[in-house]
């Protein structure tokens, strides 16, 4: 899909959530190994929330679908990892305010947005094993795609790559930040959790609009 | 809370609707979503910046002790010893920052600081105005460490009166943050903790029981008094034109007559340094568990001072 409007992106979100939940095992089973554990239930627990307002609910316009997605999470998750992944999805509202529809570089424009966001909010830099690190090589792929094409589906497409590539870059990283510090050396050749959730994220949502 | 038994789940709504119940001449509960819960005057003042200050729900009185006239407009606490979420401060900053803005006042601490830094963006969207005053007084926290990065004790008591003063006199929400930062610059505060039954004294014990810098066997309460005032002095020094305030916090197993007698030998180690403006005893913020102190000094200019000389009556405690 070129471009998509609310209704498609409101599809596209719930794909992503239903996403998330089925990563839950998978990140719950990281997470015991480098973190507390809780961050696939935390996320579990605010993407079915989240599911179950897109499906309650109508948006007018992508800056409406959004807002209201930022908001839920942060609503229901709690925790540092409620207001990060929130913040995400509002820390880039500007950028699409008006929109009826959003092409490639709108999209690029609005996730680019609130990674840097999330990045001046959680203080967290390239190379201390969170989910910044999933975030920048994402941004950089999908500012690259735009030089080729200035559909939906690409720029998301090519998000979940840089996602991925920063996921696999994670695991060699020892932890700096955040509760997973405590492990240091034992989180070595583990990939960051925070970092999956936003691989699948973002995969998710770009399937659903093929 | 040592019993929470099945109350545990939903405590902080529990605890302050039935604050709000109990005074409703003082208090009432916003009730914002939970787990958390924030409680706000009984009497708005929507013509004033308010003042919202948040953190984890604790022993008390801070944090919701200070809300009433001459302190905060509204407490948002997390679940015990956990951030407040950024939605339920986000709800408090709709309901009361509409007009004049809301001043987020908290201490430094990271998931404080992300909850509120979100609801302050949050509030934004929906065009309410906030400003962010984190409060960085404990000097325990960040021993050699720049000033930034200590985390916040019960200095923001003072900083909470000078906002309040300031939001009272009809200033602007950034002439009332302005004030607001310059007072927490210029605060510290040290704790004292005592083995039960014996004189082995700690300085520098962290609120949730992080270890402290400086230990000593055999202390004797006036030496501990010196030593303490030494090692706060030293931290804030005191600039010409500036007056000395003193808020000496009992713990909770220390004696309403011990603070008293301690807080005695401490002004008599402060006035023998420097002016002391005023002197305040009492419980202002519980440690579980904990015979000792902690003792804050504010250094305060022509500017600041005024806020703090009416004496104010908290929720247990007069400051």
């Amino acid at each position: 899909m070129d471009k998509a409007n609310a209704t498609a992106l409101r599809t596209a979100m719930i794909a992503a959530a239903d996403a998330i939940v089925a990563a839950e095992p998978e990140l719950t089973r990281v997470d015991m190994v480098i973190g507390d554990g809780d961050h696939g239930i935390g996320m579990k627990t605010g993407f079915t929330a989240l599911k179950r307002e897109l499906l309650a609910n109508e948006y007018e316009s992508p800056y409406a679908l959004f807002h209201a997605c930022g908001l839920c999470l942060v609503k229901s998750m709690g925790g540092s990892s409620g207001v990060l992944f929130g913040t995400l999805l509002i820390g880039g509202l500007e950028a699409i305010r008006g929109l009826d529809c959003l092409d490639g570089a709108a999209m690029c424009a609005y996730f680019c947005g609130g990674i840097d966001a999330v990045i001046r909010r959680g203080k967290a830099k390239a190379g201390d094993k969170t989910m910044v690190d999933a975030l920048l090589p994402a941004k950089a792929h999908m500012e690259r795609a735009l030089a080729d094409t200035d559909s939906v589906e690409s720029v998301l497409k090519a998000a979940e790559a840089g996602a991925l590539e920063g996921v696999e870059a994670t695991k060699a990283m020892l932890p700096r930040l955040g509760r997973s510090k405590n492990f240091r050396e034992s989180a070595i050749g583990w990939p960051d959790p925070g970092a999956i959730s936003v691989s699948v994220l973002f995969g998710g949502m770009a399937k659903a609009l093929a | 809370m040592h019993w929470f038994g099945e109350t545990r789940e939903n405590y902080c709504p529990m605890w302050f609707e039935s604050m709000a119940r109990t005074f409703p001449e003082r208090w009432r509960d916003l009730g914002v979503q939970g787990p958390g819960a924030a409680l706000a005057k009984r009497v708005p003042t929507p013509d004033r910046v308010a003042v919202i200050i948040s953190g984890g729900g604790s022993n008390g009185p801070f944090i919701p002790g200070f809300v009433g006239e001459g302190l905060a407009d509204c407490a948002v606490v997390g679940p015990p010893y956990t951030a407040p979420s950024a939605y339920a401060i986000y709800e408090a900053g709709l309901k009361l920052g509409r007009e004049k803005g809301a001043l987020l006042l908290y201490n430094n601490f990271m998931g404080d600081y992300l909850n509120n830094d979100m609801a302050s963006e949050l509030l934004a969207l929906e065009g309410v105005q906030t400003e962010q005053v984190l409060c960085r007084d404990d000097m325990g926290t960040a021993i050699g460490e720049p000033r930034e990065n200590r985390g916040g004790r019960i200095g923001i008591a003072y900083v909470i009166r000078v906002a309040a003063g300031a939001a009272r006199e009809g200033k602007s929400l950034q002439e009332v943050a302005r004030l607001a930062r310059k007072t927490d610059a210029r605060c510290s505060t040290l704790s004292l903790a005592v083995e039960p039954g014996s004189a082995f004294i700690t300085f520098g014990k962290g609120i949730s029981g992080e270890p402290g810098f400086h230990s000593r066997e055999n202390a004797t309460v006036t030496a501990a008094a010196e030593e303490m005032i030494s090692l706060l002095l030293e931290d804030v020094k005191p600039r010409a034109g500036e007056k000395v305030y003193m808020l000496v916090n009992r713990l909770r197993l220390t004696s309403y007559s011990d603070s008293f007698v301690m807080a005695g030998l401490m002004e008599k180690a402060l006035r023998s340094r420097c002016p002391v403006a005023q002197v305040r005893v009492g419980g202002y913020q519980q440690v579980t568990d904990t015979y000792g102190y902690t003792v804050t000094l504010l250094c305060a200019d022509d500017e600041i001072a005024p806020y703090l000389d009416a004496p104010v009556v908290g929720d247990g405690f007069l400051m």
